[in-house]
């Protein structure tokens, strides 16, 4: 459909507000974090930004303990994401109806993703008490001795793990299922004709099928995990030690917490890079994917 | 769409240009020598111009409900309404250093400590406010020494005051003749003691291993070395911090196997549900819980102990209120601070709201000896007097308790641990702010 100039000019006036927003909120203090990772400004010694340097980013680049938290926070996205997307692929598959135990089965899945993250991060302090927490509970009533979650190195990890499976699993879950509810019946019929296996069938129709909405889940997961801070701050303060120590609170703690303002914003600015990269790649694939259906 | 792409290059290139031209914030950082509103003249009572002020505390139920209780009289007394505004701890160090450096100056009365250092400089120099007024009489001696300088001024005035303490079960202390420990040696031995004596069910230790911040108070009252060397800059002796750290995992070996997870809350409840016969703690956390029957079963079964003398020192918390220089009327902010801090106050705030005095008349008051027992609070005036603030800034302290975190769940070493203290402090500078903090004592600067 052809647009008019006039129709353009009240189109540029119904986004101008949201426009003006963005601008304003996201991209002006986006540009001024650019403008302020390449000066010195450490408020313990200035209380403006000085000069221009590259130093924050060769120090970014180089510091052992913001390799580390990338590291960290790599680790965390890789596990949580995999895990994700089998088990929200294999709760679509199975919530796959309309009877009505089904559909209440799919608003119980989704219940988690409704919880703010603070919250969810405190609720699973609790419940990965050693002594008192539920989990263990469970596990000593199968004869299984839990072990200190939040207080071990080698389980810090695995806690935040199972807290963002738990409350993100939703997200995987929903795009699949409506991704699933696309796939048309008669194809899955004929295949079941042609003697497919229920396994073939998952592995040649609903897998490449859903491909998109894998990539799409990758997408926003990807980010989302990356840059995870509110579930770890509140379940193990990025301890024990720094064995949970993400990127985003090593940044936070340089910004907000030393005020080393200048550094952080060049480690925002590094892991915004690698994030941008790392979803490029993805949006490629998912466009060539697209196009091959 | 070429058309918009352009359009989109056009204004990224401006938000930068602007964001060059807005380097500086719109107060400028101010002078040391820059005439302040100086205290009013002797014998000359201000009459205050700001109808309004806002002021801040930590969000704790103590503080802050001590401060909304006198702003409602500070308005009938003096027609100023005071606008009690409180955060969490890290909130509020984050909202008071913002103000400061955005220029709001909305702030005219900032709730803080040593770890505002950085800002120090923008701090109403306070040494003739009190002298006019004569504030100070009646404090715990020595306390105005620990408060907060700049320059050799008096920046802060302290109003809440904790130290690090060991709150230890008076009741088995005495059950199984064990003496309260003089040296760390004796500590342990204390713990060995307890360890054998106690019924399974009561861990002799217990303490907040899961607050990473907390861990750096242990290692400031083991670690008997220096934090600054004598080139001025950060620096610990290896051998001494290792040990300190070996002497911590050895004191988390007589606590509960989730240690090294447990909340300031979660430890302080296993003490005051007597589940643990010792705990290092800020005992201000626990002492109004700990009168409370309904919250603690060791009523009256408690204590606080000193420090040992032979390792370092006591952390000490010294809440300060201090006046932003930019702001418009100093001498009403200065009003509310006296208030705030006087003597009058103090035993109600204590009462009422748990608010650590920094009077020495108050902890020997009838009401506070009916309420904590007599002689509750000698163990405490002892760590008081040896007690400091951590001699450096806070991105040094975080160093400290993140490395000596990972040393106490096995990650690394303790000799690991203190060799990758000094690697990651070399790349800090010891600000003048820092240092003159640092010189309040000789032991932590390099001689």
């Amino acid at each position: 459909m052809l647009t008019t100039k006039k129709d353009r000019k009240y189109l540029w006036l119904l986004v101008a507000p949201a426009l003006i927003i963005i601008l304003v909120a996201q991209a002006y203090p986006l540009m001024y974090s650019l403008v302020v990772s390449f000066r010195e400004w450490a408020l313990a010694t200035s209380d403006v930004p000085l000069g221009f340097t590259l130093d924050n980013y060769a120090k970014a680049l180089t510091n052992p303990n913001f390799l580390y938290s990338c590291k960290i926070s790599l680790q965390f996205m890789v596990r949580t994401i995999i895990i994700e997307l089998v088990c929200g692929f294999s709760l679509a598959y199975l919530f796959i109806g309309s009877s009505k135990i089904i559909k209440l089965c799919r608003t119980v899945v989704l219940i988690p993703m409704s919880i703010a993250s603070v919250v969810c991060g405190n609720m699973w302090r609790i419940f990965f008490d050693t002594n008192t927490g539920m989990v263990n509970l469970m596990l000593s009533a199968v004869g299984i001795q839990g072990p200190n979650w939040l207080g071990d190195p080698n389980w810090a990890m695995t806690a935040a793990i199972i807290s963002s499976i738990w409350q993100y699993v939703s997200f995987s879950f929903l795009i699949y299922t409506a991704s699933m509810t696309s796939i048309p019946d008669d194809l899955i019929e004929a295949a079941k004709i042609d003697g497919a296996t229920r396994l073939g069938i998952i592995r040649k129709i609903f897998i490449p099928m859903t491909m998109p909405a894998t990539l799409l889940i990758l997408i926003f997961r990807i980010i989302d995990s990356f840059f995870v801070f509110d579930q770890i701050y509140t379940l193990t303060f990025g301890g024990p030690g720094t064995s949970t120590q993400v990127v985003s609170m090593y940044i936070y703690n340089q910004g907000l917490k030393y005020y080393n303002i200048s550094y952080a914003s060049a480690c925002a600015w590094v892991v915004m890079i690698l994030a941008f990269f790392i979803c490029g790649l993805l949006l490629q694939f998912k466009k060539r994917v697209e196009n091959s259906f | 769409m070429k058309r918009i792409s352009w359009l989109a290059l056009l204004v990224c290139i401006m938000m930068i240009v602007t964001s060059c031209g807005t380097s500086n914030p719109p107060a400028q950082t101010p002078s040391s020598d820059a005439p302040v509103s100086g205290a009013p003249a002797e014998g000359e009572t201000p009459a205050p111009s700001a109808e309004k002020m806002t002021v801040t505390y930590m969000q704790s139920g103590i503080n802050d409900e001590a401060a909304k209780a006198l702003a409602a009289k500070f308005k009938e007394e003096h027609g100023v309404e005071v606008e009690v505004v409180a955060f969490p701890w890290d909130v509020l160090r984050q909202n008071n250093t913002t103000d400061i450096l955005s220029g709001n100056h909305q702030y005219s009365v900032m709730s803080g400590g040593a770890y505002l250092v950085d800002i120090f400089s923008h701090m109403t120099p306070l040494t003739s406010y009190i002298e006019k007024d004569g504030f100070g009489e009646g404090l715990i001696p020595g306390l105005m020494d620990k408060t907060n300088y700049y320059e050799g001024e008096v920046i802060g005035i302290p109003y809440n005051l904790d130290a690090y303490g060991i709150v230890y079960r008076k009741d088995l202390f005495e059950e199984y003749g064990i003496a309260l420990p003089t040296t760390w040696a004796e500590f342990y031995d204390c713990l060995e003691q307890l360890k054998a004596k106690l019924p399974p069910e009561i861990a002799p230790y217990a303490f907040a291993g899961g607050a990473p911040e907390q861990v750096g108070n242990l290692f400031l009252a083991r670690y008997a070395g220096y934090y600054i060397n004598s080139d001025g800059n950060y620096e610990i002796e290896e051998e001494k911090a290792a040990k300190a750290i070996e002497d911590i995992i050895k004191t988390y070996s007589y606590g509960p196997n989730n240690i090294s997870s447990l909340s300031i809350d979660q430890a302080n409840a296993l003490f005051l549900q007597g589940n643990a016969a010792m705990t290092e703690c800020w005992p201000s956390f626990l002492y109004g819980a700990a009168t409370d029957p309904s919250q603690s079963s060791v009523v009256g079964k408690w204590g606080i102990a000193p420090y040992p003398t032979d390792g370092g020192v006591p952390f000490l918390s010294c809440w300060n209120m201090f006046i932003p220089k930019e702001i418009e009327d100093t001498d009403t902010a200065w009003q509310w601070v006296k208030e705030f801090a006087s003597e009058e106050n103090a035993l109600d705030f204590f009462l009422d709201y748990n608010m650590a005095p920094i009077y020495s008349s108050v902890y020997t008051s009838p009401e506070v000896v009916e309420k904590f027992g007599e002689g509750a609070f000698d163990g405490h005036m002892q760590n008081v007097a040896n007690a400091f603030d951590f001699p450096m800034s806070g991105e040094g302290q975080d160093i400290i308790c993140r490395i000596v975190g990972d040393a106490l769940v096995g990650k690394i070493t303790s000799a690991q641990a203190a060799a990758q203290i000094n690697q990651n402090l070399s790349s800090l500078t010891v600000t003048p702010q820092v240092l003159e903090l640092a010189a309040r004592d000789p032991r932590f600067i390099q001689k």
